[in-house]
């Protein structure tokens, strides 16, 4: 598409331009450079946006010529998971990274701050190198011209791929444009903290970035929730987080955001921390370009569940990130040379220092979840084989990362900045009294291992003293409360991934068909499977417990043709105290069992069996069209049996290279009858009929669920909303954030 | 005041230890059986499955035999579902370990040469 890759080649010009105008403005101050630098990063926007436009149009009008199109959409789509198709793919994530850094920069310009031109000129830079990866690889690319074997040039292909059904979700609609949104601004940060070096004013900048260090600690933070409820209610695997690389690659830079956030919090009150700010800041962006990096890249292809395979853009993105830090490091050490210092604090139980402590806490759980997440890249340089480290590892770290950060952020509100008032200390005594009262009640409860313990008491104490603050403010009228708020929701999010994890009772077990078993407290009847309202096929298992108004759970287990896999959705059953959580594991067909009578039909001869007159009537096919792949052929044979005629239909499902017989039951009975044998020239066909003293339960289809019970979880997600409230709140009250 | 840095650098410190010993104790290095069997600590292994598996109902769990770059054959036990593409899977890697002439995986990895798999998913 000749439009789209030259709009890709002029803006990486214009953005070229306007580092090079606003570089000059800065150093001579002419009114045309200024004006040049502007216009020609207006008319970079203007292009990444038509880009944008265009490829959107592309997915909406099923451009299928189109290389991207092609690979991440299809027609049986729906309009809002077409949208989503826009970033199902690296090219389109990159080109959602631009319109928003074009955004970002326009905002900077309407701004019109003093340090506009370098600004500026770093976030072209930034620009300038993400719109050379889409030139290295465009989106508007045809099929043919990257796969000529198979595509006859001009031919426009019926169909796409269509997009993963996993990301067919409408978690997904939302979750990868919010993160995005954080990635992309911590190119602020980056120009913000550069400009700082390079003017060597390491004050001023620290109160205008202020309100962007909160929108990307928000945005970022919302992102990563979104993500963790998707994986929760989406992926089978029973969990809203699992250390996976892809989701490491979010969590590392968003602590040192809020690592830079609160020490910029100390800059502005005391003016210390000039260094230590502009390291977190550059750090920040650094983590975000080095986590895009390592999860597209590839290197990561043995060791993840996501799906990472080697890319062209290798090399690329492994100069990006190389070229970037080693900018960053050169301005960080030019620029920081004889830096007039200024001390934090000296006394010890300030707020200043237990702020610090917490800073330290986040950056070290930051810096040791990159190691982890780097395990195969560095035991590469040791061994000849890569290793990596097991999720352990980073429930081992981040362990005492929680109760440090836990410790200081329930100690610190209490203190005042500069001065130790120890007045002001011991009024808290009754928040501590509470939160041991609240403590006793959970040891009674059954919270009785240490670490979850310690964990739980703690963040109580976090809650209490956090929430007295944000409480005392209202009433004064002082809405500078966000930050004391997101602490609450902190505490009540760490209950909850206590409570709802370590406090989880899990089991499996197999579901025979139309038999009530008992698992854990509810008693469930597994009824056999039906296609939902999506077409994805479901179970149906009926479940009672406690007694109370029995629901229907319908986990998903579904062929999906564009994985070539079966896929499983979880049922997620909202309980006030707990969820009841089933992951489907497998479905057990019926053993064929050779020691039922076989019964040969033909079509339309009455055949007679026991006190059972069968008569073969033909077949009945069904395909579904969302699963191309899966064939179903039932045998519609009539019983009648005392003067009651019925239709049954034993049947054959074809699903990939995997056969399933679909027994059907005689009518009131348990007895199964299933197709043996077809004989299509004959119009034959034999089917064999369950023995009655061959009753036994296993001779049914099962199901294999895994059910698990995660009390309260309800408080994290509770805490996952007043955490996101707090910081919005913040960035509202604190900026006064007006964008134009 | 010196109390402040005495604090920070006792939690850099042990931290710096603790996450040492975390990061070995985790390290799952990439082995054959043959190592595997000697091993007493987590491991992966790389190799290609044998049978479609089946599903041990007594024991809910998923076991299949599969054959390492060795070439030797051994019987995984996977506590978990069996993964969705295992009929497709080219390459299948293990992490768990060696015990009683079974191999108890604890994670399974599943590739698949899928012609849409190509760089589809980097969320």
């Amino acid at each position: 598409m000749i439009a789209g890759i030259t709009a890709t080649s002029l803006a990486f010009i214009c953005l070229i331009i306007s580092i090079v105008s606003y570089y000059l403005h800065y150093r001579n101050r002419t009114k045309e450079s200024l004006l040049l630098g502007r216009y020609a990063f207006y008319c970079s926007t203007g292009l990444i946006f038509f880009q944008a436009a265009l490829l959107m149009w592309g997915i909406l009008t099923h451009q299928f010529h189109w290389q991207y199109v092609f690979s991440y959409s299809s027609r049986d789509l729906s309009t809002f998971y077409l949208i989503s198709t826009f970033w199902g793919g690296q090219e389109g994530t990159f080109l959602l990274w631009l319109v928003l850094g074009a955004i970002y920069g326009i905002i900077l310009i309407r701004k019109k701050f003093d340090e506009e031109p370098l600004i500026m000129s770093f976030m072209s830079l930034v620009l300038a190198f993400i719109t050379m990866i889409l030139i290295k690889k465009s989106p508007f690319t045809y099929v043919w011209d990257l796969n000529p074997a198979r595509f006859e040039a001009g031919m426009v292909p019926i169909d796409g791929n269509g997009l993963n059904p996993l990301l067919q979700d409408p978690w997904m609609i939302i979750h990868p444009p919010v993160l995005f949104t954080g990635y992309s601004a911590t190119m602020i940060l980056f120009a913000f903290a550069m400009t700082a070096l390079v003017t060597r004013k390491h004050d001023g900048w620290i109160r205008t970035v202020f309100p962007f260090a909160i929108f990307v600690v928000l945005a970022l933070g919302t992102g990563i929730i979104l993500g963790g409820y998707w994986a929760y209610t989406t992926l089978g695997w029973g969990g809203y987080w699992g250390w996976d690389p892809v989701e490491n690659s979010s969590f590392i830079p968003w602590m040192s955001s809020i690592a830079f956030l609160h020490g910029a919090i100390i800059q502005r009150r005391h003016g210390g921390l000039k260094r230590t700010n502009i390291f977190l800041a550059l750090l920040t962006f650094v983590l975000v370009l080095y986590g895009s990096f390592l999860t597209r890249s590839g290197i990561l292809s043995d060791f993840s569940v996501h799906s990472f395979s080697e890319s062209i853009l290798t090399d690329y993105l492994t100069a990006f990130v190389v070229l970037f830090i080693a900018l960053s490091l050169i301005a960080y050490i030019y620029g920081t040379k004889n830096i007039m210092t200024v001390r934090v604090s000296e006394k010890f139980f300030t707020r200043e220092t237990f702020m610090l402590f917490g800073i330290l806490a986040l950056l070290l759980s930051s810096i040791f979840t990159f190691f982890g997440t780097s395990a195969p890249l560095i035991t590469g340089i040791f061994a000849d084989k890569p290793s990596d480290v097991s999720i352990e590892y980073y429930k081992m770290l981040n362990a005492p990362v929680a109760i440090l950060i836990g410790l200081f952020i329930a100690i610190s509100p209490i203190l005042s900045w500069r001065r130790e008032n120890q007045a002001k200390i011991l009024k808290y005594h009754y928040h501590l009294l509470i939160t041991i009262i609240i403590g006793i009640l959970a040891f009674m409860f059954g919270l009785r291992d240490p670490l979850p313990l310690i964990i739980f008491i703690l963040f109580v104490f976090v809650i209490a003293v956090n929430g007295e603050i944000v409480f005392r403010m209202i009433k004064r009228r002082n809405l500078d409360f966000g930050g004391y708020f997101s602490h609450v929701g902190i505490g009540f999010m760490l209950i909850g991934i206590i409570t709802s994890s370590s406090y989880a009772t899990n089991t499996r077990i197999t579901l025979p068909l139309n038999s009530p078993q008992q698992v854990l407290t509810y008693e469930m009847n597994y009824r056999g499977f039906r296609t939902g309202a999506d077409g994805k096929d479901e179970a149906v298992i009926q479940v009672t417990g406690d007694g109370k108004t029995p629901w229907e759970a319908a986990p998903k287990f579904y062929w999906s043709e564009f994985n070539q896999a079966f896929m499983r959705n979880p049922s997620v059953h909202n309980l006030w105290l707990k969820d009841l959580y089933i992951s489907p594991i497998q479905v057990i067909p019926p053993e064929p069992d050779n020691t039922g009578d076989p019964v040969t039909l033909t079509k339309s001869n009455p055949v007679y069996f026991e006190t059972y007159r069968l008569i073969f009537d033909g077949y009945e096919m069904r395909d579904h069209s969302h699963t191309a792949n899966t064939i179903e052929v039932f045998a519609v044979v009539q019983v009648s049996e005392g003067g009651t005629l019925s239709t049954i239909r034993p049947g054959i499902k074809v699903s990939g290279q995997q056969k399933q017989l679909i027994p059907a039951y005689l009518p009131g009975t348990e007895r199964a009858l299933m197709i043996q044998d077809i004989n299509i020239d004959e119009d034959k066909i034999t089917i064999l009929v369950d023995n009655i003293i061959d009753q036994e339960e296993d001779r049914r289809e099962m199901l294999a669920v895994e059910v698990t019970e995660k009390p309260l979880i309800n408080v994290l997600w509770l805490g996952t909303i007043v955490m996101i409230s707090g910081i919005s709140i913040s960035l509202i009250n604190r900026s006064r954030f007006k964008p134009f | 005041m010196k109390a402040k840095y005495i604090i920070g650098a006792v939690i850099i410190i042990s931290f710096i230890v603790w996450a040492g010993i975390s990061f070995n104790k985790t390290l799952t290095p990439y082995v054959t059986f043959e190592q595997a069997k000697a091993s007493e600590t987590t491991v992966q292994v790389k190799g290609k499955r044998i049978d479609t598996g089946k599903f041990d109902m007594q024991h809910n769990v998923f076991v299949f035999t599969m054959m390492d770059e060795a070439g030797e054959k051994i019987e995984v036990v996977y506590d978990g579902a069996k993964p969705g593409n295992f009929e497709q899977a080219t390459e299948i890697v293990c992490v768990g370990q060696y015990a009683d002439g079974k191999f108890h995986a604890k994670e399974l990895l599943v590739k698949c040469p899928s012609k849409y798999m190509e760089e589809s998913s980097n969320l």
